[in-house]
């Protein structure tokens, strides 16, 4: 198992939260704080999650997600999701959540090159 | 001891050499006496020494070293002197007529160098010390101003004693009292070190009792294995007993090095049960939760275990029980046990320290007892409530055979988050698999909620994508969108022809496992559920044909997980493929054979349906 890991990155108002590891309900929790550190400030409008350095992520990790897009969704902000590996995104598509979470592709949020 | 009688004269002393020649033998003597006393590291070897050195360089023929004690001469130490004599003064009150009393009384040393002298200075000494010859000295040991013992030497001819023989023998006892005395400190030091180095040993035991103890929730073995440990350092004999619901005092374990002795005290304790009035022991213990220290058994009390039962008074004269402690275990004001600590051949003593330590073990092993039992009900709570949210077993359906397996992951202290339901409405039959996000009461909750709104759900529709969708309303509405739920749900027709509508709601799709070996995923994702108000889910047909199994299951299966790998879809379709045409028991069998091969710990909870048609 690898070791989980979470950043957040703050470039002009547009946060960038990156997961990397696994994401399951040992490291969840860390990402839960991360995300509601990130979204203290009110000034915060889109947070865009990176999921392209999960190696794993299950039902618990998917929970974090669907919570905070709900979160942010009630206090009109908005959550972007970038697309993790084929077996990360899997987990979406089963649970049909492509069409109700935000993906967008890399060069649109949180820049082209994640690991710079 | 010190009754000597001499006969015949036969001086044969230096007399020829020069006083100053005389002078430097002596004091090389007494320098190699001194420093062969010095080499001496016990107060055994000393003794030795002296009476070899004096053997050697003065030439007697006996000695004795009596020390003093209060008003009495023990003689901790002789040679030369017959047995009889030996019995005879063992032990001497200060004030009797002997020479050695003399000098112990006078503090000056006592020399008498032929028969005519003892019966002059010592006429009642003649019957008590039976017939001597020779010369006889006795020589006050002094150290600190304060009278060690007596040195008694005697002689086997008649000689003459000048100043310098004297000063020798004086000088000799002298180093002797040094030595003595220097080696009785270093005896004590030792004895302090030996006592730090017990100390050591109880407080290493009591950490390794304590690791041991709070490694394991067995905790019937874990005190076994204690008893275990504290045999032979801290003591001969170690038990542990427990207290039943009933009242009635258990032996859980009792442990000797020796395993006859085991098993012997075992069948002991079963012949001879302890009375549970007694006065003492393991009952008292356990009746007042106090602990009991017998540093020295008093035969009174085994004779009291043992009146009215003489072959049990045997046995117990062969332990050589010396000395006891029996600390109970107490847990909430309450004593569910005692351990007892028992020396007997090494015949050790306990003492209050080692109570301390006993009763700081007890503590600990109480306060696991608590944890293990508390966690045990917390276990069986758990299994009980997953046990009333799943079907007791899977039912019937006619024609059809029915394979269910659940495995919650973890220890069992915490229900699952997965569930499973098998039922009949209207002719036909519901089977649906599902997994309530987080585990615990919560998740208990959502699931036993489930299963009720779907069979609810039932009695008006028994599509499974409507059903589902109800379900869906029901979990937003009482959750408001917090916890999901995923679920697939296959619905077999009325008719005889094995036709299933099939519908999945962010759960992995089902199999289909064809007689042939062949493997196709079945339906079509949908949205998870208890998130969103307009979830998107589909009936998807299947049919079966005979031989053919419909498999359910959650991701317990395929996100098992060893290291970063997980087992992955193509690993269960692999399982599947091999189990193919077998019953549906073999069938989930092959597959938890799979899983469990390829890792120890799932990590989650699986839960496995298998559905053969006939």
């Amino acid at each position: 198992m690898s070791e989980p890991a979470t950043s957040i990155e703050n470039v002009d108002g547009m946060v960038v939260v990156r997961a990397s590891g696994d994401l399951d309900l040992a490291s969840a929790p860390a990402l839960e704080r991360a995300l509601t550190e990130s979204l203290q400030d009110g000034q915060v409008e889109t947070l865009t999650l990176d999921l392209r350095a999960l190696s794993f992520m299950d039902s618990t990790g998917l929970r974090v997600v669907l919570a905070t897009d709900a979160r942010m969704r009630a206090q009109g902000r908005e959550l972007f999701v970038i697309k993790g590996p084929p077996s990360v995104h899997r987990v979406f598509e089963l649970a049909l959540l492509e069409e109700r979470l935000r993906f967008v592709e890399p060069a649109e949020r949180g820049g082209s090159d994640a690991d710079a | 001891m010190t009754g000597f009688e001499m006969v015949e004269m036969e001086g044969e002393e230096p007399q020829s050499e020069r006083p100053s020649e005389v002078a430097a033998v002596q004091l090389r003597r007494l320098q190699c006496f001194a420093d062969d006393l010095a080499s001496a590291s016990t107060v055994d070897e000393l003794i030795a020494l002296l009476f070899a050195r004096t053997q050697e360089t003065l030439g007697t023929s006996a000695g004795a070293l009596m020390m003093a004690r209060k008003d009495l001469l023990d003689v901790v130490a002789s040679y030369g002197y017959p047995e009889e004599a030996l019995r005879a003064f063992r032990e001497v009150p200060i004030d009797a007529p002997l020479p050695a009393c003399e000098a112990a009384r006078t503090r000056r040393p006592v020399v008498i160098e032929n028969h005519h002298d003892y019966i002059e200075r010592f006429p009642e000494a003649i019957g008590l010390a039976g017939p001597a010859k020779g010369s006889v000295v006795a020589f006050p040991l002094i150290g600190h101003g304060e009278l060690l013992g007596v040195l008694g030497l005697r002689f086997p001819v008649e000689r003459r004693f000048g100043p310098d023989d004297i000063e020798l023998i004086a000088g000799a006892s002298q180093q002797f009292v040094f030595a003595h005395r220097r080696l009785e400190l270093l005896e004590r030091e030792r004895g302090a070190r030996g006592e730090a180095e017990l100390s050591n040993k109880r407080l290493s035991f009591l950490a390794s009792a304590s690791r041991e103890i709070a490694s394991s929730l067995d905790y019937e073995r874990t005190l076994a294995t204690v008893s275990r440990m504290a045999v032979p350092e801290l003591a001969d004999w170690c038990a542990v007993d427990l207290v039943d619901p009933d009242g009635t005092i258990r032996q859980l374990a009792v442990s000797h090095v020796d395993p006859a002795k085991v098993s012997m005290a075992i069948d002991l304790r079963k012949r001879y049960p302890p009375d549970p009035d007694a006065s003492y022991g393991v009952p008292a213990a356990i009746r007042s939760g106090r602990s009991e220290l017998i540093e020295e058994i008093p035969a009174a009390l085994l004779e009291e275990v043992g009146r009215d039962r003489p072959e049990l008074r045997d046995l117990i004269e062969d332990l050589q029980l010396h000395s006891s402690m029996v600390v109970p275990l107490m847990l909430r004001g309450r004593a569910i046990g005692a351990i007892t600590f028992v020396m007997a051949e090494s015949g050790r003593r306990y003492t209050p320290l080692d109570l301390d330590l006993a009763e700081e073990l007890a503590v600990r092993a109480a306060t696991a007892i608590g944890n293990a039992r508390l966690y045990g009900e917390q276990r069986s709570i758990a299994d009980t409530l997953q046990h009333s949210l799943l079907p007791p077993a899977p039912p019937e359906i006619p024609g059809y055979e029915l394979a269910v397996a659940y495995r919650p992951a973890g220890d069992g202290t915490q229900v699952g988050g997965d569930f499973y339901d098998v039922f009949e409405i209207d002719g036909s039959w519901l089977l649906v698999v599902g997994d309530v996000c987080g585990k615990g009461s919560e998740a208990a909750a959502i699931m036993a909620m489930s299963r009720y709104a779907i069979r609810t759900a039932s009695l008006q529709d028994t599509a499974p994508a409507t059903l589902l969708s109800t379900l869906n309303e029901t979990l937003v509405r009482q959750y408001s969108g917090e916890r999901f739920t995923t679920a697939a749900m296959a619905r077999l027709g009325r008719g005889d022809d094995g036709s299933f509508s099939v519908s999945v709601a962010g759960h992995p799709l089902p199999y289909a496992l064809r007689s042939d070996g062949s493997v196709q995923a079945v339906g079509q994702p949908g949205t998870l559920l208890g998130i969103f108000p307009d979830p998107t889910l589909h009936d998807v047909e299947l049919t079966l044909d005979s031989g053919d199994a419909l498999v359910l299951y959650t991701d317990g299966v395929t996100d098992a997980r060893r290291g970063s790998e997980q087992f992955g879809n193509e690993r269960l379709r692999a399982a599947l493929a091999a189990a193919a045409g077998r019953s549906p028991d073999a069938i989930v069998a092959a597959v938890l054979d799979a899983v469990l091969g390829f890792t120890q710990t799932p990590g989650d909870d699986i839960a496995l349906m298998v559905l053969r048609a006939p």
